[in-house]
C-alpha cells in the first residue's frame, strides 16, 4: 500500500525500464506514462492491439452466505441481476447522492464476488464499504498481490485467442471466464477502458511478468502507457474519478443514470438520486470542440457566447483527440447551459478560445 | 543547428549566437522529450516587448502546457510560422526546424552567464 513519501512500484517496474518506459508518480505509485509516444500508442490501441499495466487498480473479494444481498445495499447499479460469470459496472454513492467511486463487480456466484476500484480510491472505498456491509459476508483487500493487464484494440481478441490458444470469442462483453496460465487460475474479462474490444487480465504479480514479457513479444502487441490510457478513455467518453466524477457530484448530474437501478431494491443515496431525476439534475456533463486553437485543461472556465459573462461550465477533461485530430474537452455544464451546436468560448490562460457543443461520445467504434 | 554552438537555460531553453542583434530560442533535446507529443504553440504575435523571464509563448503536449520564457529582456521579433501547422517539429528537430522565435535583446551581457553545451549536459545530469 502506499505511504505518504514513498512511491509504490508494481511487480512490472522492471519491465516497464527495460521498455523504455517514461515513468512518472501516479496517486503514489510509479507507473509507465508513455513507450513510443502518447499520440503512437493511443493509434496504434485504435487499430490494432496493446497491453497495459493497470495493476494500481484495487481488487477486493466479497464472500458470503448474504453478499449479494449486502452489495445490492451499497451500489447504485442492480447486482441481483448478474448471472455468474458476469461483470456489471457501477457508482458507489455516498448518502448523499455524491460519488465515493465508480468501479466494476464480478460475480463468481452469489457467495463470491470481485469488486475492482479505482487506484487512488482504494483505502477510502474498502472502509467506506466495509462499514456499510451487513450480514453474513467479509470484504478483504487483495489490491497487493493481484496485477492487472489490460489487452485493448481491435486485434486484441484474436491476439490473445491465439496466445492462449483457447477460442475467447464466446467470452461476451462484460463477461469473464477463469483459464490456465503457468497451470493457475487467472480471470479473463471482455472489459476495458478504451472504447475498443478487448480484455483485461487479472493474475499473480508472477505470472504478470511473464504474460506481459509474452504479450510484448507478439508482432501486432505494443505495451502501451498511461497518457495514452487517458486518452483513449477520454474520446470515448468514459468517465474518469478525480475528472468527471468525483465525491461533489452524483451519477444522475454526470451521465451514469442509466447505472443506476432506481426501480430496484434500495442502495445508499438512491432518495437522492432519485429526488435529482424527478426534479432534474442540475448539471450535465456536455462535449464541446475546439475552434479556435488551444488545449482547454480540467478546471478551465467555460462561458456562453452570447451572454456575456455568463459561465456555464468547467472543463473536467480535455484533450487534443489523436484518432479525430480535432481538440475537445468534456465539461461539467449547467443542465440549460445550451444544446449541441451552441457557441461558447473556453478561457484559457486569460484569453477567450472559441468552441462548439458536440455529441458525445467524441469517438465510437464501429461494430 | 549543431547543439555544441548553442548555450543553454535552466529552463532547457537553447539560444543561438548572436547575429545581426538577433538570437534565435528554442527547447533542448530534453525537454522535447519531457513534454512528450507537443499538438500546439501558443505564440505570442510579435512584435513586443518582453522582460526577462516573461513567458514568450506556450507549448501544449497532449499530457500538459508548458510556458517557454524570454532568456533576457528584449524585442519579441519573429516567430517560427512553420509550427502552426507542424508542431510535432518541435519534437521532431527542437534544434532545427523546431526553433521558437527570434529575440532582439536589450542587452547583449546575457549570453556570457548561459551555460555552454558540456556545461548544460552536467546540469542535466545533477
Amino acid at each position: 500500500m502506499s505511504s505518504a513519501t514513498e512511491s509504490v512500484k508494481t511487480a512490472l517496474y522492471e519491465v516497464h525500464q527495460e521498455l523504455g518506459a517514461k515513468l512518472i508518480d501516479f496517486h503514489g505509485w510509479i507507473m509507465p506514462v508513455q513507450f513510443e509516444g502518447i499520440i503512437k500508442e493511443h493509434e496504434h490501441v485504435r487499430n490494432s492491439v496493446g497491453v497495459f499495466d493497470v495493476s494500481h487498480m484495487g481488487e477486493f473479494y466479497l464472500i458470503g452466505e448474504d453478499a449479494q444481498s449486502a452489495l445490492q445495499k451499497i451500489v447504485a447499479n442492480n447486482v441481483s441481476r448478474l448471472e455468474d460469470g458476469q461483470c456489471l459496472y457501477s457508482p458507489l454513492c455516498y448518502d448523499n447522492g455524491t460519488m465515493v467511486d465508480d468501479l466494476l463487480v464480478y460475480r463468481f456466484n452469489s457467495k463470491k464476488y470481485m469488486i475492482v476500484v479505482n487506484a487512488s480510491n482504494i483505502q477510502k472505498d474498502f472502509d467506506w464499504m466495509s462499514s456499510k456491509l451487513s450480514g453474513d459476508c467479509k470484504l478483504t483487500n487483495h489490491s497487493d498481490e493481484i496485477s492487472l493487464l489490460a489487452v485493448q484494440g481491435p486485434k486484441a481478441q484474436a491476439a490473445l485467442s491465439s496466445f492462449f490458444n483457447k477460442d475467447l470469442s464466446t467470452v461476451a462483453t462484460y463477461r469473464f471466464t477463469e483459464i490456465k496460465y503457468n497451470n493457475k487460475d487467472i480471470i479473463v474479462s471482455r472489459t476495458g477502458y478504451t472504447g475498443e474490444d478487448g480484455f483485461e487480465i487479472y493474475l499473480s504479480d508472477d505470472d504478470a511478468i511473464t504474460l506481459y514479457r509474452e504479450l510484448v513479444a507478439i508482432d501486432d502487441v505494443k505495451p502501451i502507457g498511461l497518457g495514452a490510457r487517458d486518452t483513449l478513455r477520454f474520446e470515448a467518453k468514459l468517465p474518469l474519478y478525480g475528472n468527471e466524477l468525483n465525491d461533489q457530484v452524483t451519477p444522475i448530474e454526470t451521465g451514469l443514470k442509466r447505472f443506476c437501478d432506481m426501480d430496484g431494491d434500495d442502495f445508499i443515496g438512491k432518495d437522492v438520486l432519485a429526488k435529482q431525476i424527478e426534479q432534474k439534475p442540475s448539471k450535465k456533463i456536455s462535449g464541446i470542440e475546439m475552434l479556435d486553437r488551444g488545449i482547454p485543461r480540467t478546471g478551465y472556465p467555460v462561458f456562453d457566447a452570447e451572454v456575456e459573462g455568463k459561465q456555464i461550465g468547467i472543463v473536467t477533461s480535455g484533450s487534443h483527440c489523436p484518432t479525430l485530430e480535432k481538440t475537445c474537452a468534456l465539461i461539467l455544464m449547467d443542465r440549460l447551459g445550451g444544446k449541441i451546436g451552441k457557441q461558447v468560448w473556453v478561457e484559457i490562460r486569460s484569453k477567450r478560445k472559441s468552441a462548439k457543443i458536440i455529441k458525445t461520445p467524441f469517438y465510437k467504434r464501429e461494430q | 543547428m549543431d547543439p555544441k554552438d548553442l548555450k543553454f537555460t535552466k529552463d532547457h531553453e537553447w539560444v543561438s549566437k548572436i547575429v545581426d542583434g538577433v538570437v534565435r530560442v528554442g527547447i533542448s533535446e530534453h525537454a522535447q522529450e519531457e513534454l512528450g507529443d507537443i499538438v500546439f504553440v501558443d505564440f505570442t504575435e510579435p512584435t513586443v516587448e518582453l522582460d526577462q523571464g516573461e513567458a514568450a509563448l506556450t507549448i501544449e503536449s497532449v499530457k500538459a502546457a508548458s510556458d517557454v520564457y524570454a532568456p533576457c529582456k528584449g524585442v519579441l521579433c519573429k516567430i517560427n510560422e512553420a509550427l502552426t501547422d507542424e508542431s510535432g517539429l518541435v519534437n521532431e528537430s527542437p534544434y532545427g526546424d523546431g526553433w521558437l522565435f527570434e529575440l532582439k535583446p536589450e542587452d547583449e551581457a546575457f549570453y556570457a552567464e548561459l551555460m555552454d553545451y558540456d556545461a548544460y549536459q552536467d546540469f542535466l545530469s545533477e
